[in-house]
């Protein structure tokens, strides 16, 4: 579902982001995880069709983001940490506004639906400013999941919610993998990871360091066996090495 | 280090560090060629040798103008405006500032001092703008300038502070603003007395004695009285040499004194203003919400269309940008101060008949002065969504079509508000005998076919400048009179960048009805004006183009675009 090879950022002399190649298959849930200023964002932002890598190609669902980002476009969908909301416009309004841009047949009954499942019915004539951060949350990822997405990517998608709405946000992330969505999951939260992740991407300084299944992280390298995700990323990354 | 001098040292290397990510800019060739395309403009400007107005009407009425100019602000800023940005704080100022040991006197003193770098900028613009003229040096211009700025400045920020006070305590906040509410129902009821005098005047005048009447009028003590306080804000501006200005100095600088006590004074109401204005700042930078043209929350009403989820993708901006603005705080405002105007203008010209033509040659001005200043008003596009570039990049829209979409939602919002101007200002035109009604008609139609591509046009300059030079846009600038300058320069540029754009239409809408002059005049004109019409669109569509390129690169971090 995605396919990522050879994605290079550049900025100025800098490289955010040095030939990077994976590949997320439906069903899964890919793990991001690195110190800060790793390639995490950088790497979900080019994914996202946000900022044009300065190398590689990336095809989301069999469609090359470069030559084909409308098709490619409307097959992702990006949940930032922040939530990115129009003041101006209700819940139900942004709900509208998204399903003209993704051209959501029965946006009705599945906006419905997502209200319900994000507890937000009740609040839907409300506007952002009057939302909670983590409803203002849950109001980005209702907008996020409208267009049913093939590919999913959250970053740091726990940020501001309540341990019921983590919990219900662990079990949406869950349900849209098993139910064939790729997912990609950048977090410092290294016990969500392992809970969620079929795999880990671990980053450091824009290029991987270690890339698979936690068993197969641990195969590499034995000496690693029985210990925690936090144990194997503080023996690969460097303790307050995150320069 | 004592607190003042801390305070001294955050405003310099602030001020040190502004200007050098500003000329760091430089080095991107666009902003580089900006500036020396400026710089020659305003060099050119102030050495141009001016010769004076001669008109003498002109030369009578300009101090009179800039007088009811200042009264407008005034008036507008104590009866309509809701922001505090006078007060506004950033994030870490109030972070590190609010909580330390500071006294508010300290603090107020840092914001007067912030802000009068900006007036000092907008003095030297000024100062370059005005040009230099035999008689008065140009530091006595300068000093004119900085004393009316700040005035103003002052001013706001007082009405900020008796605003905040009632809101906050009603009768208690009434009781302790005695003294400022006292002297504001005196100026507000001379002024009245004033303007239903001058009414009262114009309408009982025979026609074509509009003037001679309107002079009396001002001679008259209760205008006089009214006008005051204004006069003196203005006196050194208008004055024509050094002894004039000498005269008129003394009275400005009185009125710059009480203003200073009146608000250094209100140190209490100062602390309650500005923690409003920082939570409404904390909120707004919380909500990723850019510059701020909106305070408080929108009220909740029903869009006026409905957005089917079926349709082009790119129509959805469309509505999103034509519902931000009916939701504005201040869109109602003025909305209602038009709707006002017009019906007064009405009332006017029904009662004096003779004064149905000046109601509609002044609604039709207004609306060809909104075609230059209406995309700097209306600002519901990319330049209010600058913040939000990486949200609107995920979208599946092509870049074009979004530049396009972003620019048409504010293009339609102007061009329906020109056509209620000129639909009113034509019916006043329409009972004037002298006026040919074929020739009205003829300019309705083309204006009709014009106007739209224009402001789409103008739209969609504005819309580019926000992309090419993301630096420079007001993301989060200072606004109010004191940045007056700097926005005046914008208007400028602009203009010149609509000008060059027109010159191709121009030249072939003239060229078609030139040709076509043999199927009549009026026909000619409407041809050439389809044509013109057609052009612009052609040009904005092709600048759609270049600026979607530039929208799919633009990034702001990169770009040292601070959105706090």
């Amino acid at each position: 579902m995605i396919d990522v090879v050879g994605l290079t950022k550049l900025y100025g002399d800098r490289a955010a982001v040095k030939d990077l190649s994976f590949h997320v298959a439906p069903g899964e849930v890919l793990g991001l995880v690195g110190p800060n200023g790793a390639g995490k964002t950088t790497t979900l932002r080019s994914i996202a069709g946000i900022i044009v890598p300065t190398a590689g190609s990336i095809r989301i669902a069999g469609h090359d983001l470069a030559a084909e980002a409308i098709s490619a476009k409307r097959r992702l969908a990006l949940i930032p940490d922040e939530p990115q909301l129009f003041d101006y416009l209700t819940v139900s309004e942004h709900l509208s506004f998204m399903a003209r841009l993704y051209g959501v047949p029965d946006a009705e009954a599945r906006g419905g639906a997502l209200l319900a499942e994000l507890e937000l019915t009740d609040r839907a004539d409300s506007f952002p400013p009057e939302l909670s951060r983590g409803m203002r949350q849950k109001l980005a990822i209702a907008c996020g999941l409208l267009h049913d997405p093939g590919v999913l990517m959250f970053d740091e998608p726990l940020t501001g919610l309540d341990p019921l709405g983590i919990r219900r946000m662990k079990a949406t992330i869950k349900a849209r993998a098993d139910a064939g969505a790729a997912v990609v999951l950048s977090s410092h939260l290294l016990h969500l990871v392992e809970e969620l992740c079929t795999r880990v991407l671990l980053l450091r300084l824009g290029t991987v360091v270690a890339s698979g299944t936690i068993a197969e992280i641990v195969a590499e390298r034995p000496e690693l066996a029985g210990r925690s995700l936090e144990d194997i990323f503080v023996a690969l990354v460097g303790v307050g090495d995150g320069s | 280090m004592s607190s003042s001098r801390a305070l001294f040292y955050l405003l310099w290397t602030g001020t040190r560090n502004r200007v050098r990510r500003q000329a760091a800019r430089l080095r991107h060739p666009r902003y580089a060629i900006a500036v020396v395309l400026g710089l020659g403009y305003v060099l050119f400007f102030a050495f141009q040798n001016r010769s004076t107005n001669s008109d003498p009407l002109a030369l009578e009425f300009a101090p009179l103008f800039l007088t009811l100019g200042v009264v407008a602000m005034l008036v507008w800023s104590w009866l309509f405006s809701r922001e505090r940005s006078a007060l506004k704080f950033s994030l870490a100022e109030v972070h590190f500032l609010f909580p330390a040991p500071l006294s508010r006197r300290t603090l107020l003193h840092y914001k007067l001092a912030g802000t009068q770098l900006v007036v000092l900028l907008n003095v030297v613009i000024w100062v370059v703008l005005l040009g230099v003229r035999p008689g008065l040096p140009v530091v006595m211009r300068a000093v004119a300038v900085w004393s009316l700025l700040t005035t103003l400045y002052l001013h706001r920020l007082g009405a900020t502070f008796v605003r905040t006070s009632l809101r906050e305590h009603q009768a208690h906040g009434a009781r302790r603003r005695a003294v400022t509410i006292g002297v504001l129902l005196a100026v507000t009821a001379l002024l009245c007395a004033a303007v239903v005098s001058v009414v009262v005047a114009l309408v009982q005048s025979p026609p074509g004695g509009e003037l001679d009447a309107f002079r009396a009028t001002l001679a008259q003590p209760l205008v006089q009285a009214a006008l005051a306080p204004f006069q003196a804000v203005i006196g050194p501006m208008v004055a024509a040499d050094a002894a004039s200005w000498w005269r008129a100095a003394p009275p400005a600088l009185v009125v710059l004194l009480l203003h200073y006590l009146w608000v250094i004074r209100s140190d209490t109401a100062f602390e309650e203003a500005a923690a409003a204005a920082s939570i409404e700042q904390a909120s707004r930078l919380r909500s990723g919400r850019p510059g701020g043209r909106r305070a408080g929350r929108p009220r909740y009403s029903r869009p006026m269309l409905q957005l089917s989820p079926a349709g082009p993708p790119s129509t959805a901006l469309v509505w999103k940008n034509v519902t931000q603005l009916l939701r504005w705080g201040n869109f109602r405002v003025w909305a209602t101060a038009f709707v006002s105007a017009v019906a007064v203008m009405l009332v006017l010209g029904s009662v004096a008949p003779h004064m149905a033509e000046a109601v509609g040659v002044l609604l039709v001005s207004w609306a060809a002065f909104l075609l230059l200043l209406g995309a700097q008003w209306i600002r519901n596009d990319l330049r209010s969504d600058l913040a939000k570039l990486d949200l609107l990049r995920g979208y599946p829209v092509a870049s074009d079509a979004l530049v396009r979409a972003e620019a048409a939602g504010a293009a339609l919002v102007l061009t329906l508000a020109q056509a209620a101007m000129l639909l009113v200002g034509m019916a006043g035109l329409w009972q004037d005998p002298s006026v040919d009604r074929a020739w009205l008609g003829v300019g309705a139609i083309a204006g009709a076919m014009v106007l739209p591509s224009l402001n789409f046009a103008g739209m969609m300059v504005q819309n580019g400048a926000a992309l090419l030079f993301p630096g420079w846009v007001r993301v989060t600038a200072t606004r109010g009179i004191e940045a007056l300058g700097q926005h005046m320069l914008t208007a400028i540029a602009y203009v010149f960048a609509l000008l060059v754009l027109l010159l191709l239409p121009a030249g072939l809408g003239s060229g078609v009805a030139w040709l076509a002059r043999g199927m009549g005049d009026m026909l000619a004109v409407l041809a050439g004006a389809a044509v013109a019409a057609l052009a612009l669109l052609g040009e904005s569509w092709l600048m759609s183009l270049w600026f979607g390129s530039v929208f799919t690169r633009t990034d702001l971090a990169s770009a040292g675009v601070a959105l706090d």
